[in-house]
């Protein structure tokens, strides 16, 4: 049985080729029209993806779970493109599946205003990420301990003290020292996140990525997502570099965008 | 350091993707949903992954992390002439025994 896998709902469009292929790696993507709206859709055999088999490897094949997600994120960005143009476009979470034609049909229907209404809240307007690396941990630590006048004070304190009980008591000052550094950072974070957040409508922090996701040896600080109005896509770039110059002695910023509002419907 | 900027989305990193596939967009009731963990729980797979295997860095984290989609098409483009340069030996070797 063939059902419909749903990537995206955006508004009706006089472009309906699309050259990714679904998620299934052979089902042509097309549309189906509702009022204003149109779905973006290919077709899957229900038997395939309802499988056992399927799920299984959902949860546990790292492989199969970053070729599907990739696949699943080309569509919509496919959908999001007219010529040189950005669609706004209303992103599915991943894996939603219709039987049939006529139950997609049915569900668009029901939440037909709804959908409308987020399309009209983010016309016109871009999702863009921003995340925020530390370049160097030590340096951070160093400077609170050159302001910080209760650890300067401990620090000489331990000087004087024999060893045994030194060792324990920079065990304990480390740890004081490594808060210092947690509050300092996120307090970073924060300040960065509000500087970029004048010119976008709306902003939203989101998770701090461990290193395994994200493939670098920094970690991360700042995770932040912004929808940003069309004509302000430039001040904000410009806004995202001089900052990134700011702080380039402690972190680096990187930018990226235009993304599906994904942070935003 | 280099300065890493102006990022276009072809080439983001993968983070940002799974990030939102897995964890953002609507939730549209279909028939059937194919549930994928999320990126608190991929994460921790992926940990357990590359602390199973003693070479992480061979076999793990580049594999996993910092590859795009871009480049993954070029590994299997490159697997696939390594497959048929293998065959077309092999049948070279065949024919030479048959011959013999």
């Amino acid at each position: 049985m063939e059902g419909l896998y749903l990537y995206c709902i955006r508004e009706k469009t006089d472009t309906h080729c699309f050259s990714a292929k679904g998620i299934d790696e052979k089902g042509e993507v097309f549309v189906i029209p509702f009022r204003k709206l149109e779905a973006v859709v290919s077709n899957v055999s229900v038997e395939e993806f309802a499988s056992e088999e399927i799920q299984k490897k959902a949860k546990e094949d790292l492989s199969w779970i970053k070729e599907k997600v990739v696949a699943h994120e080309k569509v919509i960005e496919e959908a999001m493109r007219k010529d040189d143009k950005f669609l706004s476009v209303i992103p599915m979470k991943f894996g939603t599946i219709f039987k049939e034609r006529v139950r997609l049909e049915e569900t668009l229907k029901k939440d037909y205003f709804k959908i409308k209404k987020v399309l009209d809240r983010i016309r016109g307007k871009q999702e863009w990420s921003v995340k925020v690396y530390l370049k160097d941990r030590e340096k951070i630590e160093q400077l609170i301990k050159e302001k910080n006048e209760a650890i300067k004070e401990k620090e000489e304190e331990i000087a004087s003290l024999p060893e045994g009980i030194a060792f324990f008591m920079e065990e304990e000052l480390k740890e004081v020292i490594s808060k210092e550094v947690e509050k300092e950072l996120s307090n970073a974070a924060e300040v960065l996140f509000e500087r970029l957040g004048k010119q976008p409508v709306a902003s939203v922090k989101g998770k701090i990525l461990y290193k395994e996701l994200t493939g670098r040896q920094e970690p991360m600080i700042l995770n932040a997502a912004y929808l940003i109005s069309e004509e302000k896509i430039e001040g904000f770039k410009n806004e995202a570099e001089k900052l990134n110059k700011e702080i380039q002695t402690k972190f680096y910023l990187e930018y990226s965008g235009p993304w599906p509002a994904y942070n935003f419907v | 350091m280099a300065e890493r900027m102006a990022h276009a989305i072809e080439t983001t990193n993968l983070a940002d993707i799974l990030e939102r596939v897995l964890d953002k967009g609507i939730v549209i009731a279909g028939d059937i949903q194919i549930r994928i963990a999320d990126v608190e729980l991929l994460t921790i797979k992926i940990r357990l992954l590359v602390a199973s295997v003693d070479k992480a860095m061979e076999m793990g984290i580049n594999w996993w992390q910092s590859d795009s989609y871009l480049s993954s098409k070029a590994k299997e483009t490159e697997i696939e002439k390594e497959n048929k340069i293998l065959k077309e030996r092999l049948d070279r070797l065949e024919t030479r025994i048959k011959a013999d």
